[in-house]
């Protein structure tokens, strides 16, 4: 087995006429942090919609743990081990937080395991215990997208992608949100990270691609990322 | 009106509401996942008749295992409507799927002409006779033409006090399902967010599966009931009672459960009230449902229980 969880060649995907993707490849290594940066419409989503089966390459291949998983469909997909945090949170309105959570973990039977991931993330975000019986759709904004990562994780993944956590959040709560996305890693999990916050995905990442209309335009380490001046100029606003 | 007649009329509103939001329930479950007007679900109704007719009258089974054939055939039905028609097209726009169901609908229609006569058949003798009985309460005995009978009182027939009994039990039942098992959970979810439930692992088309194959067991059962109060068979016997229902959980708030109950008891009580307190306007019985309809649409098109649609841009 390789050192890779995920590894994407020559990936090309449309919507309808648009080319979303024109061929990128990337590697994601087992116990890292992942991030891909870059602008809106650059194809961030996409690539992980893709990887999570909600939409079909035209071209390409998606290899998770060495096998092929590009036109599986996506519960499929998630009984593998991959989980995706949509973007804009996708909570369910009128489920409550706890049925919220419990549909993360649909496809497991281990009554005793779903019982120990809940307690994870009740750890992780106390403040879901507390609503645990509200409706999601009354959460605030940051508390939603807590609710959007726990849900992820109940599935136990092996990896874990996350699109946007921080996006409309209050500051303070985007340093809670990247603490939270550490100490997952800390357990175990291989995160793959889609930001607009450059720097701070930058930050906690071990690795960084830069994708920008639909073509991967940098890929290096994150610390030389952080450095590099044309990142600076274009995402970190120095 | 007198007090006795009024509390007929009652009960048998309510019995007939019943079988309203039966059926009802299934247009509404499917409109909430689909957002689709399943226009077959009235032939769905038909089918499972017929089916219970004949497991009595050709496989001589006995009458109570042929519900149970007949509402797990409808269950069938339903479920492979949707896997032959309506899954091949999911993704189409909504105006395809609709004129698909009246195609299914005109099929089933005809494939029932075509198997089981249009010739009507009288589904009398299928059942045992207590269940076209009547209760007496009140009332005094007189000798008449030499027999002795029972003049006055409050006459309400079995199967009225039948239909209202088995109706809150399935939707207890349903209610059940649709709360507290995690297929139901997902049944819920499906209507809010088909994509994001899939991501969460669910097989969206076994969900849309089982949710066709409980609704038209509902109908399957008050087809049943139906048929047993109104002992006629024929291929179109399903429209009205359909078209009626549909009435129902547009005024309840299409998409609602609950909204689909109370409309269809709604519909039933007024249809039987109107004709009790003006007889003279019976004719009109089934063209009253259209006025409600019609009022619902133009001052409340959400119905009582629906929500406002908001359509994020």
């Amino acid at each position: 087995m390789s050192a890779n969880i995920l590894e994407i060649k020559d990936l090309h995907v449309n919507y309808g006429a648009i080319k979303a993707l024109k061929g990128i490849s990337l590697k994601v290594p087992k116990g890292e942090i992942i991030t891909i940066i870059g602008a809106n419409g650059a194809g961030k989503t996409t690539t992980v919609s893709t990887i999570a089966g909600l939409l079909k390459p035209i071209k390409g291949e998606i290899l998770f743990n060495d096998k092929k998983i590009n036109g599986l469909p996506s519960h499929e997909i998630n009984h593998l081990g991959i989980s995706l945090s949509p973007e804009g949170r996708r909570i369910f309105p009128e489920l409550t937080v706890l049925e919220n959570l419990n549909m993360g973990s649909y496809s497991s039977k281990d009554k005793a395991k779903i019982k120990g991931d809940l307690e994870i993330v009740f750890n992780l975000f106390p403040r879901l215990k507390e609503r645990m019986k509200q409706l999601g759709g009354t959460l605030s904004g940051g508390e939603q997208q807590m609710l959007a990562i726990g849900r992820a994780m109940m599935s136990s993944p092996s990896l874990l992608m996350l699109d946007e956590p921080s996006l409309g959040l209050a500051p303070i709560l985007v340093d809670e949100v990247f603490d939270s996305i550490e100490e997952l890693n800390k357990k175990g999990v291989t995160i793959l990270l889609i930001e607009q916050n450059a720097a701070k995905a930058l930050q906690i990442s071990s690795h960084g691609y830069v994708l920008e209309t639909g073509n991967i335009t940098l890929s290096d380490s994150s610390d030389k990322l952080l450095s590099n001046s044309k990142v600076k100029e274009a995402f970190l606003g120095v | 009106m007198s007090f006795n007649n009024f509390i007929q009329n009652l009960l048998n509103g309510i019995s007939i509401g019943s079988l309203y939001a039966l059926i009802a329930v299934g247009y509404t479950m499917v409109y909430g996942i689909l957002k689709l007007i399943n226009f077959a679900h009235g032939d769905v109704f038909m089918m499972a008749v017929y089916f219970c007719f004949y497991a009595v009258t050709l496989f001589t089974v006995p009458w109570w295992l042929s519900v149970i054939i007949a509402v797990a055939g409808a269950a069938l039905l339903g479920f492979l409507i949707d896997r032959v028609a309506y899954k091949p097209i999911r993704n189409a726009p909504r105006i395809s799927a609709l004129i698909t169901a009246i195609g299914v609908s005109f099929f089933l229609e005809s494939l029932a002409v075509v198997l089981f006569s249009g010739v009507a058949k009288s589904f009398r003798k299928v059942f045992p006779s207590f269940l076209g009985e009547m209760i007496i309460i009140g009332g005094e005995e007189q000798v008449k033409y030499g027999q002795n009978v029972i003049v006055g009182g409050t006459r309400i027939p079995v199967i009225t006090i039948i239909t209202i009994i088995t109706t809150a039990a399935v939707l207890l039942i349903l209610w059940r399902i649709v709360y507290h098992t995690k297929q139901g959970m997902a049944m819920r979810a499906v209507s809010m967010d088909i994509p994001t439930t899939s991501l969460m692992g669910v097989n969206v088309n076994n969900i849309i599966g089982m949710t066709f194959a409980l609704g038209s067991a509902l109908a399957g059962i008050g087809g049943i009931l139906w048929a047993i109060r109104y002992p006629q068979l024929w291929p179109y016997m399903g429209f009205l009672p359909g078209i009626k229902a549909f009435i129902a959980a547009i005024l309840g708030g299409i998409g609602s459960i609950f909204g689909a109950v109370v409309g269809g008891l709604i519909l039933g009580v007024l249809e039987i009230m109107i004709v009790g307190f003006f007889p003279s306007l019976a004719g009109y019985k089934d063209a009253f449902a259209f006025l409600i309809l019609i009022v619902v649409l133009s001052v409340k098109p959400s119905g009582l229980m629906g929500q406002k649609e908001i359509k994020k841009v």
